[in-house]
């Protein structure tokens, strides 16, 4: 076969000849960027504010891409603690059985991982299924059941009262794990400051549409550079859902707080990731793992995906002004992002507002060429990004360009409206049930 | 799969195309912004004090002479050099020359004043000049004026405006302003907003006042200076010409050297008579902090504002400058200009000057 072993190695040298051509193609640009804010840099004089706002924007992402490159995972120490993974589950009868056999699967000591399944009242199967699993699995999948939907915090609070693992991991009922996954997302608690541990997420149903495929190149980039970039800080600001693990001692004495926090006077039933990772960041470390891969399902249709988002922006809204409060104690980098992350999205709809409106309808032709190809290039950022560090050439990559401008379409302008209804408790995705109802 | 992977592999360095094309366009549409962004400031609302009102009183009628007053720059905050006032400054000193009675006539009207035509002039006549065509004077005079119901005369630095310095106007906005009719577009220099070094010890003086020194030739010939500033006033005439405005004034820029720096005499006499052959009106440097208001056919010399002139001094300058109020205005005799030479004759001397002076180049 000694053809086929030439046109492999062919293969494999073209394709690390054209990632690393997009390397530096992708060098280039942000250079190229960071030249043009340079040089016009008396664009101050005509707007002060919008000229801070550009040069601001400019300094934050191509400094994420910087951070991102210091980023290390954890090297293996051998740790091997008593780990529990709790799984809440609502209505996910299709996917609940695979999810749980991919914890099953785990290169992990079976004696000392835990598999918790809560169902939180599902009127599905989604009950039957985790027993179905169960039952197969030599005792290693204890099934709690709430009787009664009482909302994704409560069934992960009774999953986490029911373990005693010094290691509490979660794993969202549409995702699925490497099967080293545990493994190399336990070794950042060699650290002992590290109070939780973020893991990687890619998408699982990758090309099942245009807007996953969107998604794919927006979660990459969240985590490998937003995340990593946050992580060398110590200061990861939201430990996904879809895999993260935490320390007990870390959580518990937040764990009633965290259960029942309420917003405004009503009570709190989604961003419980980011709302347990602040938790958390007050006093410990919290970081990114980007060898721990999990891979999760995302909403493949435009409604889906839009209330999704909203929900997140609504959550991003609450941290945020918990955050706020403490973040400033924390690595001056850290706190100074985590800060200016938390203005550009309110700045950013007026920004666009002004160029693409507001500056046009006033005569002032040609602007949003500049704001445009702002965006542009922010998206051609990303999508080389996701083209280099691919472990082979993607050509999903040409999606993260589309996403920017999908979200300067659709995304942008959810902001205000999240911030304006962020007291709902409003699910959203999820069919409406009677406890849900009865909260909202 | 196979086509969507070929197009995403095409897509890569197509990528760059947008990049490429957009570039003119962003320079274009910056420039066009940063212009758009730099139009005449909003005036600043000043109202004087009861003090103010109580000591700006109308001044004594001034038919026989004008005072000049020469600004700079107008900043909008905090003035940045010595040669710049605030915009709340210069609104200060307008709603005081306006309490003082006070009205800004044209260059036009100023040019028939040296004649010694006073007709149709008001009671107390102004001229209010910039020098150095600076965009910040426009942008925070502008409205300022256009408020106080003045006018004023830009001396205009062609060269600079030629070479498209960022804090310079351009031709486009100085003809804007000239069709405002608020301003009055004039020849200041071609290159001569700058100082020259005069001495082997660096000591600099501005442009057209002494001989320049220069290590490998040192200090230029008499002839040399009168042909350097000789093309540089020709090229500032021909540059205001060429755009389509008048040259019946020139003001040369006082340099960074300020005021003080002495003129050499040789200097200045053939500095004087080249002017004032080209020129119907001939701004020269002011002798002290306080000239005297110009008067037909006497050198014009203007009041200089900088960053240390108060509202205050200026008003004592125009009370002391002004004819007492004891003085009866007499009937005034026709003012001719008894040194210069009927203006065709002038004409003709300046045509015979520039035709001497290729003549000496060729």
């Amino acid at each position: 076969m000694a053809p086929q072993a030439t046109i492999t190695r062919r293969a494999v040298f073209l394709d690390r000849a054209l990632r690393f051509g997009a390397g530096i193609y992708l060098v280039l640009l942000l250079v190229a960027i960071v030249l043009y804010k340079a040089v016009l840099f008396d664009a101050f004089h005509v707007s002060r504010f919008f000229g801070i706002y550009g040069l601001v924007v400019v300094a934050y992402i191509v400094s994420r891409f910087i951070f991102s490159v210091f980023y290390r995972p954890s090297r293996d120490h051998g740790l091997q603690p008593r780990v529990s993974i709790v799984m809440p589950s609502f209505n996910e009868g299709e996917d609940i059985a695979a999810s749980l056999r991919s914890l099953l699967d785990l290169d992990y000591p079976a004696e000392l991982l835990e598999i918790v399944a809560v169902n939180d009242g599902s009127t599905d199967d989604t009950l039957a299924q985790m027993h179905a699993v169960a039952a197969q699995a030599d005792g290693r999948i204890r099934v709690i059941d709430l009787g009664r939907n009482r909302g994704k915090r409560a069934a992960m609070a009774a999953g986490i009262r029911a373990t005693e693992a010094d290691i509490i991991a979660f794993v969202d009922s549409d995702s699925v794990l490497a099967a080293d996954a545990m493994t190399r997302l336990v070794q950042g608690f060699h650290d002992p400051k590290v109070g939780a541990i973020c893991g990687h997420a890619d998408v699982l149903n990758l090309h099942e549409t245009w807007l996953t495929r969107m998604q794919g190149v927006r979660y990459f980039v969240a985590f490998k550079v937003i995340k990593a970039a946050e992580s060398i800080f110590n200061c990861v600001t939201c430990c996904s859902g879809c895999f993260s693990a935490y320390r007990r001692e870390a959580i518990m004495p937040h764990l009633p707080w965290w259960e029942n926090q309420t917003f405004l006077g009503v009570e709190s039933t989604f961003g419980d990731d980011r709302s347990l990772t602040n938790c958390v960041l007050r006093g410990w470390k919290v970081r990114y793992e980007a060898n721990a891969v999990s891979r999760t399902a995302v909403p493949a249709d435009f409604r889906t995906f839009m209330v999704q988002q909203l929900r997140w922006k609504r959550s991003w809204t609450r941290e945020s002004l918990i955050v706020a409060r403490f973040m400033w104690r924390k690595h001056p980098v850290a706190a100074l992002s985590t800060y200016v992350g938390m203005i550009l999205p309110l700045v950013a709809p007026v920004v666009a507002v002004r160029a693409m409106l507001w500056l046009p309808m006033g005569g002032h032709s040609g602007l949003p060429y500049v704001y445009l190809f702002g965006i542009y290039a922010m998206a051609l950022a990303y999508g080389l990004y996701y083209v280099i560090r691919r472990r082979s050439y993607d050509g999903t990559w040409l999606f993260g360009i589309v996403f920017v401008f999908f979200y300067l379409a659709f995304l942008l302008w959810q902001t205000y409206y999240a911030i304006l209804t962020a007291r709902t408790s409003r699910w959203g995705t999820r069919p409406a049930t009677a406890g849900m109802e009865a909260k909202a | 799969m196979r086509v969507g992977r070929f197009l995403s592999f095409l897509a890569l360095p197509l990528s760059v195309v947008p990049v490429l094309a957009v570039v003119p366009q962003i320079q274009a549409s910056r420039e066009h912004s940063q212009r758009e962004g730099l139009t005449a400031l909003a005036p600043v609302s000043v109202a004087l004090t009861p003090a103010e009102q109580q000591r700006f009183r109308p001044l004594p009628a001034t038919h026989d002479a004008v005072p000049v007053l020469a600004y700079h720059g107008i900043s909008e905050g905090t003035p940045q050099d010595a040669r710049s006032i605030s915009q709340r400054t210069f609104a200060q000193q307008l709603a005081a020359l306006r309490a003082m009675g006070y009205q800004a006539i044209s260059m036009r009207q100023y040019v028939r004043f040296q004649r010694g035509d006073t007709a149709g002039l008001p009671a107390r006549p102004l001229l209010i000049t910039f020098d150095d065509s600076r965009l910040d004077a426009y942008r925070g005079a502008d409205e300022v004026l256009a408020q106080a119901g003045m006018r004023a005369t830009m001396f205009v630095a062609a060269d600079q405006v030629d070479r498209g310095d960022a804090a310079t106007l351009t031709w486009k906005e100085l003809r804007r302003m000239s069709d405002s009719r608020r301003w009055d577009i004039e020849p200041g220099t071609s290159a001569g907003a700058t100082d020259v070094t005069v001495d082997e010890q660096g000591t600099s003086a501005p442009f057209y006042a002494q001989r320049r020194y220069t290590r490998w030739a040192g200090r230029e010939s008499l002839v040399d200076y009168e042909q350097r500033v000789t093309l540089d006033v020709f090229a500032a005439r021909d540059a205001m010409t060429a755009h389509g405005f008048d040259a019946s004034a020139f003001a040369a820029p006082v340099a960074d050297s300020g005021p003080d720096a002495p003129t050499e005499p040789a200097a200045a006499s053939f500095l004087g008579d080249l002017l004032h052959r080209q020129f119907p009106v001939v701004f020269t440097r002011a002798d002290g902090d306080a000239p005297a208001f110009t008067r037909p056919g006497r050198p014009a010399q203007r009041y200089e504002i900088g960053s240390s002139s108060t509202t205050d001094r200026l008003y004592r300058w125009l009370r002391d400058g002004a004819p007492k109020p004891a003085a009866k205005p007499a009937p005034k005799p026709a003012a001719r200009p008894a040194k210069r030479p009927a203006r065709h004759q002038r004409h003709a001397a300046g045509r015979q000057h520039h035709q001497d002076h290729h003549a000496r180049k060729g």
